[in-house]
């Protein structure tokens, strides 16, 4: 055989041009449109057993029994969902409904047809030493904040609901790295109670926790969404691919935490599997809290949250945020 | 048309050199307001130019500290930056195993990208400007290293042996002959690390700020406020073009001998 | 001539070579001439025989590891080239001006004296003068790409005359000049080598000229160089272009092209 390399291939321009020619045909298959029943499904984040129902729907062929074929795509920090669905790369995504209502804002046409997570897990963390124990206790520290996440405006409501004013502590510019608690850069630390703040803990630090919750801010986390033209032309599909979803929940969260774990680790080597087995178990009260169906949502929660991001300034223009979003596909799954 | 009126119609170089630029962004700000305003690409992809210019004027008051704060760190970056790549382009010059030994490794610096070292840096450094100038320093130092080695080695033979036959020093070659011939060198790549020095320091804001334009962009991004973000970029861009109009200045008070050169009126020989 | 005369400089049997890419190029084959001081001596030769590099090793501008082989030798007022260059005994204009474009040109002219570590004030008196000699008085504080290139020859001779050599070695310092040019030239190089009544050594591909200029010519072969033919040229000083219609120069001329295209070996020894 011939090897690329022997042949001065910039001699031979009918070789050069096959292959190129190939790669162009091969890459071009790929972009071949999508039969009618498959979908793509970008995430928000990389593939963690925070998608517990995601993994649990494509392992045990759920959203095959409804006749959906799903693609499971990975979110990063690059790979925006409310990106890529908008430019029609992907057809459903998941992302925070924070950022579906600043999408709407701008005029994108996007529309969430389920909620992920009830309450979406921010927390605060501190070492036990610090003496922090809540959210009063900020005052004249320095709190870990992350500037243009979803994060920054649950810890400003959250600081405005318990009366402390920012100007009373130092502000610390933080990136999902928790380093800075430990390396003593930050007194308290901010993140997700189903991911980063987990961390610490795992390291055998002690630490007091923070829910932010549990001082009266409680707003969506992530939900599914698609745009307003998919859902017209595939409603049928989108209400059977939430009636999978809404299965591979139902169970996720019935399972074991290591199970879920070891199907994640399975799907993304890259991760650990104490750390996604901690993770699994701390899911439900975020997710699914008692009271709460899969995917239920209000106009009361959607308010809540456009009231919150109005405040906050987040959110510059009043407009109509009830169509960010649908309670018809939830009806018609019988949710 | 005869000549005399030819000359009339002729613009001075000067005129031209702001006149063309000026014309095509007039033109391009046109074409890409009359797009906008069709409604052919929608706001949140490209929000048009007027848009922009409004928020501008909206963020009027914040915007220069802001700005300030990114062209701080990209002007000390890039002192520090240049400094040390000419001062080891330098060394370079007159040392070859120096050379034969570092270059390498300067090269891996220049080859990480800078997005995956500057969150590293802030780990180590903190958040405060001292890591916007570190970040800033690393991407500007590269081309300065380069074409400072490459400058004093440059040199003429002739104006070599020249030196040579009047027994001039190492030290005296290098003060009156090579560093004077460098100069051109330096400061071609100093036009190109003042505006690296910009990216830098923005790059680094991404990386961990809470002001300037790269935080500025950041935020704007996550609240997907494009005309926001577009503000700010177009003041990065600003910054990039003052900085390098202050070193194509400096350059021609340092080197006024350069023109001469390029235009070719040195190597000419009419009578 | 008296060859071994302690003053001037003298070539004996001057062999030069160097090895490139393994092959052996030899350059100067036993070359043999010698100019008394104060006097005018060219080499003449076909393009590429090797008088740039006889100059060169006159000057001692060819470094040591370049030669591969190197006998005979050079005496300039008794002293190897080395020593003559380390007491800047030395003159050197080459081909090209070689200005610095970052220095005016008078400060072009006193590079050497910068070199030296002789203060700028005593050495800028003699500097206008010697431009004045040369004809260039009021370019002193002129950029060099403002002069012509005949200008800036004159310029780069004025600043080999700084150092007051006891030799001056020119190489090719005609090319690119035009007659009128070269007269002004001519009239320069012999004001300014008559005021510290230097040694000229010039190297030129074209007789005319050297004849013209100077007392004696060297002809050389093509590589490896040795001495073709030596004329002496009988001509009064301060040659003036008038000489060249005059029947000795002629003659001297005849006999320089004679030797150019004859092969023939002449005597050395004399």
């Amino acid at each position: 055989m011939k090897r690329l390399g022997a042949v001065g291939y910039a001699r031979r321009p009918l070789w050069t041009v096959s292959v190129i020619l190939a790669l162009i045909l091969i890459l071009g298959a790929g972009c071949a449109p999508r039969p009618a029943s498959e979908v793509s499904l970008r995430l928000k984040w990389i593939l963690y057993a925070g998608w517990a129902g995601e993994l649990v729907a494509l392992d045990q062929g759920l959203w095959a029994e409804e006749g959906v074929a799903v693609d499971i795509k990975p979110g990063g920090f690059e790979l925006d969902p409310i990106k890529l669905v908008a430019a029609g790369s992907d057809q459903i995504g998941v992302a925070g409904a924070d950022q579906i209502l600043l999408a709407r804002e701008k005029g994108i046409p996007l529309v969430a047809f389920a909620v992920q997570y009830q309450e979406v897990p921010v927390g605060f963390v501190a070492l036990k030493e610090s003496g922090i124990e809540r959210p009063t206790d900020f005052v004249g520290k320095r709190v870990g904040v992350k500037y243009g996440t979803d994060v920054e405006p649950i810890y400003r409501a959250l600081m405005a609901s318990v009366g402390v004013s920012t100007d009373d502590l130092e502000e610390v510019p933080v990136k999902f790295d928790i380093s800075p608690l430990y390396e003593g850069l930050v007194d308290v630390y901010p993140g997700y109670l189903t991911s980063d703040l987990l961390i610490p803990g795992e390291m055998g630090y002690e630490v007091n926790t923070i829910r932010a919750s549990d001082y009266g801010v409680s707003v969506y986390g992530n939900v599914y969404f698609c745009t307003e033209a998919f859902l017209e032309s595939h409603r049928d599909l989108i209400v059977r691919f939430v009636r999978g979803t809404a299965e591979g929940w139902n169970r996720a969260l019935k399972m074991a935490p290591e199970e879920v774990a070891a199907l994640a680790v399975a799907a993304n080597d890259g991760l650990d599997i104490e750390h996604e087995t901690d993770v699994a178990a701390a899911l439900q009260p975020y997710v699914m809290p008692e009271g709460f169906s899969f995917g239920q949502m209000s106009e009361e929660g959607w308010r809540a949250l456009y009231s919150m991001l109005r405040d906050r300034g987040i959110i510059e223009t009043d407009f109509d945020w009830t169509s960010a979003y649908t309670l018809d596909v939830l009806a018609e799954a019988g949710l | 048309m005869n000549a005399e009126n030819a000359e009339r119609f002729r613009l001075g170089s000067v005129a031209q050199r702001w006149l063309l630029p000026a014309v095509v962004f007039l033109g391009v700000g046109a074409l890409w307001e009359g797009v906008s305003r069709s409604g052919a690409v929608p706001e949140y992809l490209l929000p048009s130019p007027s848009a922009v210019l409004l928020r501008a004027v909206e963020l009027r008051s914040s915007l220069g500290g802001d700005l300030l704060t990114t062209a701080l760190e990209s002007f000390l970056g890039f002192l520090l930056g240049s400094g040390l790549g000419i001062a080891l382009g330098v060394w370079f010059a007159k040392s070859r195993v120096a050379e034969r030994s570092l270059m390498p490794y300067a090269i891996a610096l220049k080859a990480v990208p800078i997005v995956a070292v500057a969150p590293l840096l802030v780990i180590w450094f903190g958040y405060g400007l001292m890591t916007k100038v570190l970040v800033a320093s690393l991407i500007s130092f590269f081309p300065c290293v380069v074409s400072t080695t490459q400058g004093l080695r440059d040199v003429d033979t002739r104006a070599l042996d020249l030196m040579y036959s009047v027994a001039a020093t190492d030290w005296q070659v290098f003060r009156w002959l090579r560093w004077p011939g460098a100069l051109e060198h330096v400061f071609s790549a100093l036009r190109i690390a003042v505006v690296f020095s910009v990216i830098g320091a923005v790059v680094a804001e991404f990386a961990g700020a809470n002001e300037g334009l790269g935080f500025r962009i950041l935020v704007a991004s996550y609240r997907i406020d494009t005309v926001t973000m577009f503000v700010y970029i177009g003041l990065t861009a600003v910054l990039g073009m003052v900085l390098f109009g202050g070193v194509v200045l400096l350059e021609r008070l340092a080197v006024p001998w350069s023109a001469a050169l390029r235009s070719g009126a040195f190597l000419e020989r009419e009578e | 001539m008296v060859g071994g005369d302690s003053s001037g400089v003298s070539f004996t049997q001057l062999k030069f070579g160097y090895r490139t890419d393994g092959a052996q190029v030899d350059v100067l084959d036993s070359v043999t001439a010698s100019v008394p001081e104060g006097e005018f001596l060219a080499f003449v030769g076909p393009s590429g025989c090797g008088k740039t590099t006889l100059l060169k090793l006159t000057a001692d501008l060819i470094p040591p590891r370049e030669a591969a082989s190197k006998s005979g030798s050079v005496s300039i007022s008794g002293m190897t080239p080395s020593q003559a260059r380390r007491s800047r005994m030395l003159g050197f204009v080459f081909q090209d001006a070689v200005l610095f474009p970052w220095r005016s040109v008078i400060e072009n002219v006193l590079l050497p004296c910068d070199v030296m570590g002789k203060g700028r004030a005593q050495s800028e008196d003699k500097a206008l003068h010697l431009l004045q000699r040369a004809g260039l008085g009021g370019f002193a504080d002129a950029n060099p790409w403002e002069l012509s290139g005949g200008m800036q020859q004159r310029v780069s001779l004025v600043r080999a005359m700084m150092t007051d050599p006891k030799i001056l070695l020119l190489d090719e310092p005609f090319a690119g000049l035009d007659e009128l040019l070269k007269e002004e030239f001519f009239e320069a190089i012999q004001t300014l080598s008559r005021e510290s009544n230097a040694t000229v050594l010039l190297v030129t591909h074209d007789l005319f000229d050297a004849v013209a200029l100077c007392d004696q010519v060297v002809v050389l072969s093509p590589r490896p160089a040795h001495v073709q033919g030596r004329v002496d040229v009988a001509l009064p000083r301060p040659r003036v272009f008038d000489h060249r219609l005059s029947r000795d120069y002629s003659e001297a001329v005849s006999a320089v092209r004679a030797a150019l295209s004859s092969g023939a070996r002449m005597d050395n020894e004399r």
